[in-house]
């Protein structure tokens, strides 16, 4: 053995032994060890126990991954603690003058001390991942999930092992540089903290050291995906770690062996940092220039978007899948027509930028001239052009791979990009289409057969026109793999392994799919609609559950098929409605028209493998089964089973969830319309496919669970009635206050992506979808099921606008306004709601029956016109009534119930109000005899005409600000008064109060109005005490000082005795020309709560 | 082995000489250096340790310069430093290995190093006790061991008997007498005591400068008749210590038996008696070295 290695292999061993009997490095380690050994094992059993863990823990990977992603933060404070010694061990202990007399060099010496640790460092890491395959080896034995070293081989090669190796390196270089322990450990956690919350999507990712930012996430389908970026990454650590050690080495404090040895070091950092820099330089400048190439394409193809293009009437595919040599080999036969006025001398199409076109003819064989540039193709038949009517067969032969983030050009520039998937913190998806040797998915989308036109570069206004089209697919692949598509499959072995599968797709689509792998197959006939299921051997656990009850489940699916032919007014459009399992790392970009269904697909649902995997179904069914129990619900096995099943469909079907933005899992419901029609108007295009797909769920669960009242409304239901805040600003990046008061300022018509970024997107989602409900709940759902069906048949596979629509809506109810978007759309008005009275009588019907006779007012006390549904809650059953208000208008509703009616309460649509608009009922114990009415009118309110509240939301509102002097600093400003939200505090559409600690008087609250007219007013101060805690801590007394025509009068009011809240002040003399002022000293032994005041004109 | 010294200067930096024009040849055998605290003595060992460089002059080994082949010098070389220590979560046996394996030696050739040294140095029995229960006496004759284990050539021990009790002490100084047979070995100190029983050549460092160069012999010669002994009061101690330097002070029956250097004082009986080398060391860094001191502040004052 040569010295040198002799001499680092023992300096590595003694310092891996030191290392191994130091405390330190147990302590630390334990720590890292004990947390991921709790989390994975945790995670194992929650997973072998439970039905409510999240789908990743069943992928192969996921616990390689889990262990090294968390692990690898853990470990960075065990590097950096373990090796800022390096220097400073031999000087502690005093050795140092003779290890450094020895005959080996600096280099061998550094580089002993940085093997030491590195090999400490990573035979911890080796354990670990023992462990977490032990983990993995339980779930296969236990729950079947799928078993397999690779992924933990491979996260550790990828991820960990240069990553260890930088971090070392950069602590010793660090140790070197700065030469103070602390400020060296300082300097490496900041560059870990810096890349946590700031850098780690900067420069490309390029300094995201622990790859804990990049997208490896192990796909059961198809591996990490393409990592060929990340994998030059790595080795742009590894480069820069040689580049470290080769200056820990130059740095280090000893003179050197020999000028050679020197000079090798320096030889060998020159090298390496050369080769670093230009790796680094080269990931950031591919980056970039794909960047740069992205956006030229996108500004060429901007140029093409007046251009006339032809229409595709069918496609003829012949595709050869899976050949080493070009992944995709295509030949396609075009029916064109030419739809257009003159006759079109060439052809535009868009093809993806990696599928090179050979070859184009004619029908009769005749070459066509073409060019190919910035992912467009165009034809030249200058010769013998399209002429107008005229139908054609046009034959082009291309293939390649595929760039599967190259297209979907028109990405929303002021979001990120990606949207963020909701399965966990540490998937970071990245692609949008796939294809290799063994798998495909291509979305239409991507480009994967030429569709004319430019795919980028239109106006907001104005989307690319769709080309509704037929097809026939012939596709050869390994037998092993099975292809889907929009049509149905029939797959015929041929020689070799291959086999032959022919789609055809008889309805017209928008777009056409292709995914192909190694699926099992799940498949039934419903009435006129095929269902298939496409999934992974692993990923569909003991679904043979359901066994017993297939009869039931399976009318379930075909009562789910009608409700959503019920609701749009047609059938299922295809005869085939697929799910296919897709990689989790499927994922879509923010687009500026379709927002985040971009890679949806008629016919096709990608369901995310993570979705599917999630669902333990024996588990699922144990658990209801207890729990039904447990609520003396109905607990027979076909009961629960079969809510299990239709849970797990609508997860697929309708993901209830509104939060999951994961594009690649959505409902057909969502695109009904869309694939039957091109919608020209995307905020209606927005708007219908949400509010079908909300309203879809509201019946699917009405249906299903009559039981489960609350579930009736949707996500999007709640999220408007703002009890969601968190979710909305981690949805949309926004406050839902700053969204109320932007659509205060801007209709949703003149809203742009280009210039309101994340506030384009929450406002369409926000208010467009309720107005369409509105307008549905208006005419009746019956009625708007029949206009939908006549929309879809005069213009289905055509181009529609706003007009069309509402034209096809009058046609079922006269009397909407033909100004119903104008008033909705264009106009910057939200309504806000309140609930005046809610009272209740008893009412002798004279049929031996009592009554309930319900009287509620309803007040929009903003511009703009208003829609409310009232919901009364009865101990029983709920009343639902709609209700119309203009602004400013106050309604009175009056219904009658079977039995006690409990609470009223408001459901906006859209409206400014935060929380639940919710009052209870005042019941009168007189019983009147007379007949039950039912009808609604406007009232003139007293309230708004002759009394007057100023809330402490209001302007007329105001806390003094205290400032204080503090020792010798400057004077600093506080709030004296402290905001507090409460469902018992008076508001007008946000519940709040303002309260402080009781003081000595130096800090009053004051309200303060004009008053309409010279009088006497009755003065009201609300206040009203809930909570124990409030009774125990308010003050006994509150000292009010109402200022009058007459002068200032103090009052003093005891709090705990008021009951309804307001509490009277006494009548008071008030001139017009005076401001009416009321004053809320906070003297007081606890609390004081200011809230509001009320004047009302008495004479 | 030859080792050749010249004109050797080590300048700290806010010029302060550690090392002033030395220049020495050193041969096989033992070699003393002596000199006070702060006299240049570890600054020299370091530069022949291959740690420091120095600022000027040369130091050659068998002709080779050493700021040139520091590759070869280090691996003939021992090296204990004056403050040693070891990692103290090793054993004995453990850390003599590493060493070992730092001086180039594997397999048998290692074993055989490390335990002839251990049974060397006396440690054979405590090999395999963990360095941080060792004495202090243990502890420095483990630095001993690990500076042989490597078999050098050259061996350089700085103040080596610091911590010994008396029995290691003489144990010491004769393996070092064993092992001077083929090495050089270069021992500063400034106990006399360690040099007197087995250097043959000697040199004496003050304020970074050679003073002496020789045989102990010739230094001993040099205080012939300036070593007294006498006995007094204890109240004329005072007065005796002020004019002469006192080696030793011995109590004998209610009064002091002083062993002194210098020109007797006038009114005392004293005896003239044969120097060792301990007196010789004082008289020579007293009245030598000191009238040289002090010319040559005046040097610098002119």
């Amino acid at each position: 053995m040569p010295n040198t290695l002799r001499y680092i292999l023992a300096v590595a061993a003694n310092e891996r032994m030191l290392m191994y009997r130091s405390a330190k490095f147990w302590v630390l380690a334990s720590m890292g060890v004990f947390f991921i050994i709790f989390f994975l094992f945790a995670m194992t059993v929650g997973t072998i126990m439970g039905d409510g863990v999240p789908g990743e823990f069943l992928l192969e990977g996921t616990d390689a991954y889990l262990a090294f992603y968390f692990f690898g933060y853990v470990q960075v404070i065990l590097i950096i603690f373990v090796a800022v010694d390096f220097r400073k061990l031999e000087e502690k202990w005093r050795l140092h003058e003779v290890m450094l007399s020895k005959p080996m060099t600096t280099a061998n010496w550094v580089t002993g001390k940085y093997l030491g640790v590195v090999t400490s460092i990573l035979y911890l890491n080796l354990f670990l991942m023992i462990l977490a395959a032990i983990g993995r080896f339980i779930k296969f034995l236990v729950i079947g999930s799928g078993f397999n070293i690779l992924p933990f081989i491979k996260y550790f090669a990828i991820a960990t092992f240069p990553s260890i190796l930088f971090m070392i390196a950069l602590v010793f270089f660090l140790v070197s540089l700065v030469r103070v322990q602390v400020i060296a450990m300082l300097l490496a956690a900041s560059y870990v903290a810096g890349l946590w919350f700031y850098i780690h999507h900067k420069f490309y990712g390029l300094l995201d050291y622990g790859s804990f930012f990049a997208s490896i996430f192990h796909s059961d389908l198809i591996g990490f995906g393409d990592i060929q970026s990340l994998l030059w990454q790595r080795l742009f650590f590894v480069l820069l770690t040689v580049v470290l050690i080769s200056l820990s080495i130059l740095l280090y404090p000893r003179l050197s062996q020999s000028k050679v040895s020197k000079r090798m070091t320096w030889a060998v950092l020159v090298l390496f940092a050369v080769a670093s820099g230009v790796v680094g330089y080269s990931i950031v400048e591919k980056s970039r220039s794909q960047q740069q190439i992205r956006l030229a394409d996108r500004v060429e193809q901007k140029k093409w978007i007046s251009e006339p293009l032809c229409r595709v009437e069918h496609y003829d595919f012949d595709i050869i899948h899976g050949e080493r040599e070009s992944l995709l080999q295509v030949k396609v036969r075009m029916v064109v027509h030419n739809a257009n006025q003159a006759p079109l001398d060439s052809l535009l199409f868009s093809l993806n930028g990696k599928l090179s076109v050979e070859r184009v003819n004619r029908h009769d064989g005749e070459s066509i001239e073409f060019t190919q540039r910035n992912q467009l193709v165009f034809l030249n038949l200058a010769g013998n052009p399209l002429l107008p009517s005229e139908t054609d067969t046009i034959r082009i032969q291309y293939a390649g791979d595929i760039d599967a983030v190259g297209f979907q050009l028109d990405r929303l520039p002021n979001l990120k990009g990606l949207i963020d998937k909701s399965d966990g913190p540490w998937i970071q998806p990245s692609i949008s289409a796939w294809l290799s040797e063994d798998f495909a998915v291509l979305p239409a989308e991507c480009g994967w057969y030429p569709v004319p036109g430019a795919a980028a570069g239109h106006p907001y206004y104005s989307p690319k026109p769709k080309n509704f089209s037929t097809a026939t697919l012939r596709v050869v692949t390994n037998e092993n793999l099975r292809v889907v598509s929009q049509g149905v499959a029939e797959a015929t072995p041929l020689d070799d392994g291959k086999a032959e599968t022919t789609i055809r797709v008889k309805s017209p689509v928008q777009g056409l799919s292709l995914n192909i792998g190694e699926y099992q197959l799940l498949s039934h006939q419903f009435k006129q609609t095929t269902l298939d299921f496409y999934y992974q051997k692993n990923h569909l656990l003991d679904y043979d559950v359901f066994a017993e009850v297939a009869d039931t489940c399976l009318a379930a699916v075909e009562r789910m098929l009608e409700i959503f032919e019920e609701i749009c007014g047609v059938p299922y459009p295809y005869e085939r409605l697929v799910l296919v399992e897709v990689p989790l790392h499927m994922q879509v970009f923010v687009d500026r028209h379709g927002v985040d269904n971009v890679l949806l697909q008629p016919g096709v649902i990608m369901v995310d493998e993570v979705s599917l995997a999630s669902n333990r179904l024996a588990s699922k069914v144990k658990k209801s089964t207890k729990r039904a129990r447990r609520r003396g619900q109905d607990d027979s096995p076909i009961r629960v089973k079969r809510d299990v099943f239709i849970e797990m469909v609508l997860d697929y079907f309708l993901p209830d969830n509104i939060w999951r933005r994961d594009g690649s899992i959505s409902s057909p419901m969502r695109n009904y319309v869309h694939f039957n029609l091109d919608i020209a108007d995307p905020v209606l295009a927005r708007a219908l496919e949400l509010q079908l797909h909300e309203e879809a769920d509201r019946r699917i669960h009405d249906t299903f669970y009559p039981d489960r009242r609350e579930i009736s409304f949707s996500a999007n239901d709640r999220m408007r009635q703002h009890d969601n805040r968190w979710m909305v600003r981690r949805i949309y990046g926004i406050e839902i206050d700053s969204l109320v008061s932007g659509l205060l300022q801007k209709p949703l018509s003149q809203l742009t992506p280009e210039s309101d970024g994340v506030f384009y997107r929450a406002a369409i989602d926000f208010k467009a979808p309720p107005v369409l409900q509105m307008l549905s709940e208006r005419i009746t759902p019956e009625n708007y099921a029949n206009a939908l069906r006549n929309l879809l048949d005069e213009y289905r596979y055509q181009r529609v606008g706003r007009t069309d629509y509402l034209k096809m809506i009058q046609t079922s109810i006269k009397d909407i306004p033909p100004d119903f978007f104008a008033e909705w759309f264009d106009q910057a008005t939200l309504p806000g709601y309140r609930i005046t009275k809610a009272e209740a009588e008893k009412i002798d019907t004279g049929q031996m029956k009592i009554l309930y006779q319900v009287s509620t007012r309803v007040l929009n006390g903003e511009k703009g016109a208003g829609f409310v549904r009232l919901v009364c809650d009865t101990n029983k059953d709920k009343i639902l009534r709609n209700v119309e208000l203009g602004s400013y208008q106050e309604k009175e509703i009056q219904f009658a119930v079977p039995d006690e009616p409990q609470t009223v309460q408001v459901l906006p649509y859209f409206s400014r109000n935060s929380g639940n608009i919710r009052k209870q009922v005042s019941i009168t114990n007189r019983i009147s005899r007379r007949t039950a009415v039912d009808t609604s009118f406007v009232v003139t309110s007293i309230e708004d005409s002759l009394s007057i509240i100023v809330d402490d939301q209001d302007k007329g509102f105001f806390t003094p600000v205290s400032s204080e002097q503090r020792f010798l600093r400057p004077p600093s400003k506080g709030r004296s008064w402290w905001e507090w939200t409460s469902s018992l505090a008076y508001g007008k559409y946000y519940f709040g109060l303002h309260a402080k600690r009781g003081g000595r008087g130096e800090y009053p609250a004051r309200w303060e109005t004009a008053v309409p007219r010279d009088g006497d007013y009755e003065l009201n101060f609300f206040v009203k005490i809930g909570s124990r805690w409030w009774q125990r801590n308010i003050s006994q007394k509150f000292k009010i000082y109402v200022t009058s025509a007459d002068g200032t009068f103090p009052i003093e009011l005891r709090p705990q005795n008021t009951s309804d809240g307001w509490f009277p002040l006494g009548r008071f003399r008030l001139s017009k020309e005076d401001p009416a002022v009321v004053e809320l000293s906070d003297e007081g032994n606890g609390y004081i709560i200011a809230d509001a005041i009320r004047w009302e004109f008495v004479e | 082995m030859q080792i050749t010294i010249r004109n050797l200067n080590k300048v700290y930096s806010g010029d302060v000489y550690a090392l002033r024009d030395v220049s020495l040849d050193i041969s096989e055998g033992m070699f003393g250096l002596l000199g006070p605290n702060g006299a240049g003595k570890t600054t020299l060992m370091k530069i022949l340790a291959t740690l420091e460089q120095p600022t000027s002059g040369e130091v050659l080994v068998d002709g080779e310069n050493i700021s040139v082949r520091r590759r070869e010098v280090r691996s003939t070389l021992g090296y204990l430093p004056q403050f040693f220590g070891a990692y103290p979560q090793m054993t004995g046996s453990e850390f003599l290995r590493y060493i070992g394996r730092l001086c180039g030696f594997s397999g048998k050739a290692l074993k055989e190093s490390v335990e002839e040294n251990l049974i060397r140095v006396g440690l054979f029995e405590v090999r395999d006790r963990k360095v941080k229960t060792y004495s202090g006496g243990m502890l420095r004759r483990l630095g001993v061991a690990q500076a042989l284990v490597g078999n050098p050539k050259l061996l350089i021990i700085d103040e080596p008997t610091t911590g010994l009790d008396p029995e290691e002490r003489i144990r010491f100084r004769n393996l070092l007498s064993v092992l001077s047979r083929d090495k050089v070995i270069i021992l500063s100190t400034h106990i006399v005591g360690d040099i007197s029983s087995t250097c043959e050549n000697i040199a004496l460092l003050s304020h970074g400068r050679l003073v002496f160069r020789g045989h102990p012999e010739s230094l001993v010669d040099q205080a012939s008749g300036k070593v007294w002994q006498a006995a007094c009061d204890e109240e004329d101690f005072g007065m005796i210590s002020e004019q002469m330097n006192v080696i030793s002070t011995i109590p004998v029956e209610g009064r002091l038996l002083l062993r002194l250097v210098g020109e007797p004082v006038d009114g005392f009986e004293m005896q003239t008696v044969p120097p060792n080398l301990e007196d010789a060391y004082m008289h020579f860094m007293e009245n030598v070295v000191g009238e040289h001191v002090e010319e040559e502040a005046g040097v610098m004052e002119d």
